[in-house]
């Protein structure tokens, strides 16, 4: 049995796309130095997409630059796909590059290039080089995908502002990159564009298991965030599976012992919890042991059974989002039934303590949930 | 099925239109610059050795202390009587030359002119535009050939016309076309008792050999018998010392030389800021190009690509004008302006290695470029 913690999912079998441990970086050297980052330890699997926010000032570029091997790394490790970056050689970050799509706040297109050049210019990475024929029918579809049907044959100075930033989005991601690098790529979108490349980016993060990594303060897209780093002065403040998180705590408040407490109580709760993985059959609760944790059901299914004389009496199957588990905490009595797992389920387990201290500080609720137990019972 | 290869320099420079005309222009005016200084300087080298370029015999005799064709010093016939004696000489020609005044009939001025008196039948010069009919011409006393590519200073004469030569009366028989040199206006040639008698003292002896025999010895005996005061050589060897002796001795041939140096640098300098600019302006885009992963090798194709477009879209115009400045030019000096498929190859190559080392250090901002810049 392996316990993990909640902010990295089991990683044993899959590579993470980025694995940075202690990151550091300073500009100037000497009595110049400036530290603009330290201590960053961050881990993206494949198929995430991660929402990078922060103050200006606050690293997040810098740390986009290395991650994307633009920069050189002065100290710490970042690995991409297993490769080090630390002390790689030039010809080494250009191979890596070419796996990454960079989408930049400026577009930086070439006055000469059409869009559709401009992206079979980018296709010319692959290897081996695709024909013409190819290349332009692959390079017009996602184009078109982009509302840039009619356009793909214009140049740059007769493109709006929207539309070079969706040819310039449209480049990062001809070339299917393992990993796709975002500086505020929504900015000069309207809301429909800005909708259809959020979507893009789903689509490659879930089919093609693409990383996603967005920097960015428009609201807009939050939604679509698997993870949400938060950077402050030069290292990582928060890092957040969103999704999840957000899932437990929709949990947490469908939990009926829960029903009083405030959302921000609920939130810090939520990252107490500790996640736990079960096999079928494995025992969860044993009946008579004494009640040591709070368990919720992230997704799996469990049965409750009473063992009476020897006669074993089945309760009830729970699903995922329903827990169990809180009146032997609450009455500081012995587990009444047990928990076993019916298939390989997942639970988030909140110790004693923990679990009291909420209760504690809204006594009322402790009150009512005991009275309904009583009246229950 | 064709690859894909899409030529981002190449459309670079079609793009901006005004800057591909200005580019154009840049370049064609450094070819023309170069052709120029070429063109003079070869001119002047070539215009020199003139009459050496059209002698029509295996050996010539001159006097050793004619450093250059414009010397006078002579020599005593009895030297090439001497030599035509020898085994393997086949023909030994006496040529008579002298500076004499031919009146304008326009304007009644006299003017110096240059006189070459030979032989007839010997036929010692290859000279373009005569025929047979002409060296038979020739042999008649007082007929003279004029070189039609002489300056426009003697006036306007008709075949048949007469000729006032140092007073005395001459006749028009045919035109020649030699050309002036810097220092000599026109050229008239005349056969041998028209102009000077035999045992006239020569300003070169030309000598014909036998054929099938052992040339290399037949020219060292006879070198080896020459009186101390002569040389004898090859009209090659002429041709080839007289350009020498132009180019390191008359200021003209190095002032020139220079200049096709200078027009080289200019050159350099035009295609490079041209080039620069671009690249100036594009930073952000080669930058963008190197994030993607684009390796050095590709940037430096692309800009030497551009360089070497360049470098034929600027060369055609420029040789293009080029030809027109050279009739213009020859028309007005009467030098010899020719273009030599050598002289065309070597300032095509002069420009493209111009413009690509333009490029080279143009490209050196794009290789230093740091892509992390663009975040």
């Amino acid at each position: 049995m392996q316990q993990f913690d909640r902010i990295s999912v089991d990683t044993t079998d899959i590579i993470p796309t980025i694995q940075s441990v202690d990151v550091e970086y300073s500009f100037g050297s000497g009595e110049s130095e400036k530290m603009v980052l330290f201590n960053n330890n961050l881990t993206i699997n494949p198929g995430e997409i991660v929402i990078m926010t922060g103050p200006s000032g606050s690293g997040k570029t810098t740390l986009l630059t290395l991650i994307g091997a633009l920069r050189s790394m002065q100290v710490g490790s970042i690995k991409f796909i297993g490769r080090e970056l630390l002390d790689s050689t030039d010809h080494t970050k250009h191979e890596l590059r070419k796996e990454i799509g960079f989408i930049f706040q400026h577009h930086n297109l070439f006055d000469s290039l059409s869009a559709i050049d401009t992206l079979m210019v980018t296709m010319q990475l692959r290897s081996p080089k695709p024909s013409k024929q190819i290349a332009h029918q692959e390079a017009a579809e996602l184009l078109t995908r982009l509302g840039l049907k009619e356009r793909m044959h214009y140049k740059p100075s007769r493109l709006s502002g929207g539309q070079k930033q969706r040819v310039a989005i449209a480049r990062a991601l001809i070339n299917h990159p393992k990993m796709i690098l975002a500086d505020e790529p929504t900015a000069a979108l309207d809301q429909a564009s800005g909708q259809t490349v959020i979507e893009i980016f789903k689509e490659r993060a879930e089919k093609e298991g693409a990383t996603v990594l967005i920097v960015t303060h428009d609201n807009r897209i939050l939604d679509a965030a698997d993870r949400i780093v938060n950077m402050v002065d030069g290292h990582i403040h928060s890092n957040v599976l969103i999704k999840e998180h957000l899932r437990i705590c929709e949990y947490l408040r469908e939990c009926y012992v829960f029903k009083d407490v405030k959302a921000s109580v609920l939130n810090n709760l939520a990252h107490q919890l500790k996640k736990r993985a079960y096999q079928t059959n494995e025992i969860i609760i044993q009946q008579g042991d004494k009640g040591e944790m709070f368990y919720l059901i992230d997704h799996g299914k469990v049965n409750v059974q009473v063992d009476t004389e020897g006669q074993v009496k089945q309760l009830t199957t729970i699903g995922a989002g329903g827990y169990f588990g809180e009146l032997a905490l609450l009455n500081e009595e012995p587990r009444a039934a047990s928990v076993i797992a019916l298939e390989k389920t997942e639970i988030y387990r909140l110790n004693k303590t923990d679990f009291l201290a909420v209760i504690k500080n809204s006594p009322e609720l402790g009150d009512e949930i005991r009275n309904m137990y009583m009246l229950s019972g | 099925m064709s690859s894909l290869n899409i030529h981002i320099g190449m459309s670079m420079l079609l793009h901006d239109k005004k800057r591909l005309l200005l580019s154009t222009s840049g370049i064609a005016f450094a070819v023309v610059i170069m052709f120029m200084q070429l063109g003079f300087f070869n001119g002047i080298n070539d215009s020199q050795a003139n009459i050496a370029n059209l002698i029509n015999a295996d050996l010539v005799v001159i006097h050793k202390k004619r450093t250059h064709l414009n010397k006078w010093n002579r020599f005593a016939p009895i030297h090439l009587q001497q030599i035509i004696a020898m085994p393997g000489v086949k023909e030994g020609i006496p040529i008579y030359k002298d500076g004499v005044g031919l009146k304008n009939p326009d304007t009644q001025e006299v003017k110096r002119i240059i006189m070459y008196a030979f032989p007839p039948q010997s036929r010692p010069f290859n000279l373009k535009g005569v025929t047979d009919e002409t060296w038979e011409f020739l042999k008649i006393r007082g007929n003279v050939l004029f070189d039609i590519r002489s300056r426009d200073i003697f006036g306007d004469f008709q075949i048949g016309d007469n000729l006032t030569i140092n007073t005395k009366p001459f006749r028009l028989a045919g035109y020649v076309e030699v050309g002036p040199n810097i220092i000599n206006d026109g050229t008239l040639f005349s056969g041998e008792g028209s102009w000077r008698d035999p045992g006239d003292n020569l300003i070169m002896g030309l000598v014909r050999l036998n054929d099938n025999i052992d040339k290399a010895s037949t020219i060292q005996a006879i070198k080896d018998k020459l009186d101390d005061d002569l040389l004898i050589m090859s009209p090659e060897q002429l041709a080839n010392r007289e350009i020498r002796y132009t180019v390191i001795n008359a200021p003209i041939g190095a002032v020139f030389g220079i200049g096709l140096i200078v027009s080289l640098f200019i050159g350099t300098v035009i295609c490079y800021q041209i080039l620069y600019n671009e690249v100036t302006d594009n930073l952000p885009q080669y930058a963008t190009l190197k994030a993607m992963g684009f390796g050095p090798n590709y940037l430096i194709q692309t800009i030497m690509e551009e360089a070497a477009v360049l470098s034929v879209i600027g060369f055609l115009p420029g040789l293009g004008l080029s030809f027109l400045i050279y009739d213009i030019t020859a028309d007005a000096t009467r030098l010899i302006m020719e273009f030599s498929l050598l002289s065309i190859f070597s300032i095509f190559c002069l420009t493209f290695f111009m413009c690509l080392f333009a490029g080279y250090l143009a490209m050196k901002k794009v290789l230093k470029l740091d892509p992390a810049e663009l975040y």
